[in-house]
């Protein structure tokens, strides 16, 4: 079978343009205010039955009476209006995994050169990444560059191992402001030695942070996965741990790359853009239970809209079935 | 032709799936059989797995196209339970059991076909079997080895592991998901990495046509 083509993170072209580029847009993630208390229910009942926004403090608003009631009110509001009126709080995925392809057949298709594809994806994916926080979605693991992308020419691999760098250094200060918590799984020990001393260092500064998950597979393998877990397992056994016939499915899940995400470790959706209907070795074992949404849009082309559709798709299946599928 | 298909999957779909069960089928059976080495797999959910008639019904035009491996999958086991009694199997010239009476193989309109019925009990619970068997491997050489020797293991060893647990088959081409869910429901993920995913919808709306059409879509599509 090929490799998958693309499901890079790809961004300017050179480090170099990168210092002359203008500064691309920072994340802005919106101000989440703590909900009203019930006794303002008839006046704020649609706020408060969709419950509190993820990561606020439930602690209750000042009375009815201050201004900054109204402050409250309106800043509730706003962040109500936020969520598109087709899109309902309380089944939304939790945890979105998407495979970023066809950022080659983008630049391709408009006659433009391969790097420009990835800066497109860059682009595509700090807006997925700004939506998923301001809709309450909690993780996003996005597949960057797979085990089976290493035996592209040297030279590309180089030039995206630089650009991935960039992207780290240049968002690493809004990872933090913004509390998102940015997870790397994938075999580092194949990654530049510069690349895999920033991924240690923003994942170190950023473990504490809540308010949103950033999983980025980069070399990463779902067989490896698998693998790696057995490796895992086999250690706690030969350190007299664990007795072989104590092995069970959860334990094996433990040990995934992915479960450092306590309460998060499974994608309830899983897209996959550019038309493309497989799973490229990508969260085998995690997606057992995702709904698969396949679009034809290629990664740069994925926006709002695109992604406004997958979760009305994955809202509508829930419907029908009448309960999460877990 | 493309534009006719444009505007008969607007009005008819119903209409479309019949023009391709019964003519366009015909005509392009040459350029499927060529192609058609593939394993075909079917996700049923609990309840659809008990609707024996139109599994057969499936697996009847499964072996008209020309699958000659097929996999059939739901969560529960229902269809193994069925294998059990042969009551798939009634119609077929020849039944024929592997040894773990998990796999058969039937001669239908003629020709042969290889079915394998996997349940969600071969996915995760095979992994962890797999990875007793290394476990217990490693425990065994480390104890006649003089120096303790660390676990490494490769693709290659967990694929012969889950050989030895029982579930070590090949990697399905193209998956059809017949279900209300969109999901492959646990169908074991060592054998899930390349394989094109389809969504069929419920198995009760399951028609020759749409499966002759999946295969065409498969056949054409870029691998990459």
């Amino acid at each position: 079978m090929a490799m998958p083509s693309s499901g890079c993170l790809f961004f300017s072209s050179s480090p170099a343009t990168l210092l002359l580029r203008p500064a691309l847009p920072h994340l802005s993630l919106p101000t989440r205010r703590p909900p009203r208390p019930r006794q303002q229910i008839s006046l704020h009942r649609r706020a408060t039955r969709q419950g509190n926004p993820p990561g606020t403090n439930p602690a209750a608003a000042s009375s009815q009476s201050s201004p900054a009631t109204h402050e409250t009110l309106t800043d509730e509001l706003k962040w109500e209006e936020a969520l598109p009126s087709c899109l309902l709080r309380e089944s939304l995925p939790r945890h979105v995994a998407i495979i970023m392809d066809g950022n080659s057949r983008w630049a391709r298709d408009k006659g433009l050169p391969v790097s420009a594809g990835h800066e497109a994806g860059y682009r595509s994916l700090k807006e997925i990444i700004r939506l998923s926080c301001l809709w309450g979605i909690r993780a996003l693991t996005v597949f960057a560059f797979s085990s089976e992308n290493w035996f592209r020419p040297k030279a590309e691999v180089d030039f995206l191992m630089t650009l991935f760098q960039g992207v780290l250094k240049e968002n690493f200060d809004i990872f933090v402001r913004e509390g998102i918590k940015v997870r790397i799984i994938g075999d580092s020990a194949k990654l530049p030695k510069p690349l895999q001393k920033l991924a240690k260092e923003i994942q170190d500064v950023t473990v504490n942070k809540t308010r949103f998950e950033l999983i980025v597979a980069v070399s990463y393998s779902g067989r490896q996965d698998i693998v790696l877990a057995c490796q895992k397992i086999a250690q706690k056994v030969k350190d007299r741990l664990l007795e072989p016939d104590e092995i069970t499915e959860s334990l094996f899940a433990q040990e995934l790359e992915t479960n450092h995400s306590r309460d998060f470790p499974y994608p309830d959706l899983l897209i996959r853009t550019s038309g493309e209907l497989r799973l490229s070795n990508f969260l085998l074992w995690q997606s057992a239970y995702s709904e698969l949404y396949f679009t034809k849009s290629n990664w740069p082309d994925f926006g709002e809209a695109d992604y406004i559709e997958a979760l009305q798709s994955f809202q509508r299946r829930q419907r029908r079935f009448g309960q999460r599928i877990s | 032709m493309d534009s006719d298909y444009g505007i008969l999957t607007t009005f008819a779909p119903c209409l479309l799936q019949s023009i391709w069960s019964s003519i366009i089928w015909r005509f392009c059976m040459g350029v499927f059989w060529c192609s058609l080495q593939l394993l075909l797999r079917v996700v049923h959910i609990g309840e659809e797995a008990k609707n024996i008639r139109k599994i057969k019904k499936l697996l009847h035009s499964l072996s008209k196209i020309g699958a000659m491996n097929v996999i059939l999958y739901d969560t529960k086991g229902v269809l193994k339970k069925y294998m059990a009694s042969s009551e798939l199997f009634c119609n077929a010239r020849t039944t024929c059991f592997d040894a773990d009476r998990r796999t058969v193989t039937l001669l239908l309109h003629g020709d042969q076909i290889t079915i394998e019925l996997l349940s969600f009990s071969d996915n995760k619970e095979i992994i962890s079997k797999a990875a007793n068997f290394l476990c217990s491997r490693q425990l065994k050489s480390n104890l006649l080895a003089s120096n303790k020797i660390e676990a490494v293991y490769t693709d290659t060893d967990l694929l012969n592991a889950l050989k030895m647990a029982g579930c070590g088959g090949l990697q399905p081409d193209l998956l059809l998901v017949y279900g209300p869910a969109r999901c492959h429901l646990g169908f074991p993920a060592w054998r899930l990495r390349y394989t094109e995913i389809m969504y069929m919808g419920p198995l009760k709306s399951m028609k020759h046509g749409a499966i002759v059409k999946a295969i065409y879509d498969f056949s054409n599509r870029n691998k990459n």
